[in-house]
């Protein structure tokens, strides 16, 4: 499973839940600015996706992959990202362009920064690791 | 054994924190097993039905999306697979929009009475059937019902008809035995009020006119939500009864 094999089914998700025609979904849309998703859509986008591919997307998990091997407070102080933070999070979110990171971005303007990718990639490490899992009982 | 509530099982919407979590612990505490509907707190949701299950109860976590009918439907399925039974209903979830009324859509507006109200009526009428003589509905609503809230509108407008609907179920409902009441609550500090803004005002003046020396907890709450589920509260229908220490009548 990759990210062309799972977009197909994320895009149509994301489609019926933003209420749009598929094709003003491509892979490198972002969510917010492109699409025009609220804080209640990404609710509702988050549950279908679990329900579609049986899978656990506990909240603030996009955050916590960016984090990496970071402790909390080394990647953000007061809401802030540091400078650590913010090499973390470019590095996670690498499909994104550079020149959609400004400096000094606040933790709550993470989701911003997401695209069509952003989601297929989440769903691609929670569908591997669940089979780690089931692998492992 | 001897508990209260022993051999009867509960169903908590938005179960997985907050006041939903404390109502969950109360009932389990007083002998009930245990259904959590959680949204997207699998995490919390999986602890604790664990919590629970380490006090003797039984207890699943089932997801669900409350407003939306079908899912509803699917998740009563699962909870028969568990359970025959249903004495406690309890809707506690909700969700909602913070901004000026003239600033929301549509789409917000559906939230919020979907989340909030509408819901209601999918799980009675989905989980009526399993319910026996002397079972118990119980909605969870605010001030906002009553009161003027900044950027509290549609919720408080969801939840002022979520109590007009749970007057109305109360009257259906009372032929085949089953109590439908409100439980009102003041300002709690859970990670719903995270989303207000002005989180520091409202507890602040919240705490300013309560009767009561002590902020206003989860189980408070939950106290009261058990209170509606004894045996002598079985005459009590229709009610919306508060949780504020007296905020909503000082002043």
């Amino acid at each position: 499973m990759n990210v062309e094999s799972v977009y197909p089914k994320v895009r149509e998700i994301i489609a019926d839940v933003l209420v749009i025609d598929e094709d003003e979904v491509s892979l490198n849309s972002r969510l917010i600015a492109d699409l025009g998703a609220e804080s209640i859509d990404f609710l509702d986008l988050v549950f279908q996706l679990e329900k579609e591919f049986a899978i656990k997307i506990p909240r603030g998990q996009l955050e916590k992959n960016a984090r990496g091997d970071l402790a909390e407070d080394q990647f953000e102080k007061g809401g802030v990202l540091t400078v650590d933070g913010m090499k973390a999070l470019k590095n996670y979110l690498s499909e994104i362009p550079a020149d959609q990171f400004k400096a000094n971005m606040k933790v709550n303007e993470i989701p911003m920064l997401f695209t069509v990718e952003t989601f297929c990639k989440l769903i691609v490490a929670a569908v591997s690791e669940k089979n780690a899992r089931d692998t492992v009982v | 054994m001897g508990l209260v509530f022993t051999n009867k099982v509960a169903l908590i919407t938005g179960g997985a924190r907050g006041i939903g979590r404390a109502t969950a612990l109360k009932l389990a505490q007083a002998g009930s097993d245990i259904a959590i509907i959680y949204y997207n707190s699998s995490d919390e949701a999986a602890a604790l039905t664990a919590e629970i299950q380490a006090l003797g109860r039984q207890a699943i976590a089932i997801q669900a999306n409350v407003a939306d009918h079908q899912s509803v439907k699917e998740m009563f399925a699962q909870f028969a697979e568990h359970f025959s039974q249903l004495d406690f209903l309890i809707s506690n979830a909700a969700s909602g929009v913070l901004k000026p009324a003239m600033k929301m859509s549509t789409k917000h507006w559906r939230w919020c009475m979907e989340t909030n109200a509408l819901a209601l009526n999918h799980l009675v009428s989905e989980g009526r059937s399993l319910m026996p003589v002397g079972s118990r509905v119980v909605a969870l609503s605010s001030l906002g019902a009553h009161r003027a809230i900044p950027n509290y509108a549609f919720i408080g407008a969801s939840k002022a008809a979520l109590e007009a609907l749970v007057r109305s179920l109360s009257l259906e409902l009372a032929e085949v035995g089953i109590s439908v009441n409100t439980v009102s609550a003041g300002v709690v500090d859970t990670d719903a009020l995270k989303h207000f803004p002005n989180r520091e005002q409202l507890l602040q003046e919240y705490q300013a006119h309560a009767l009561a020396a002590r902020p206003l907890t989860p189980q408070d709450v939950a106290n009261a939500v058990y209170l509606l589920c004894l045996p002598e509260a079985e005459m009590i229908k229709g009610h919306t009864l508060f949780v504020d220490a007296g905020y909503s009548v000082v002043g």
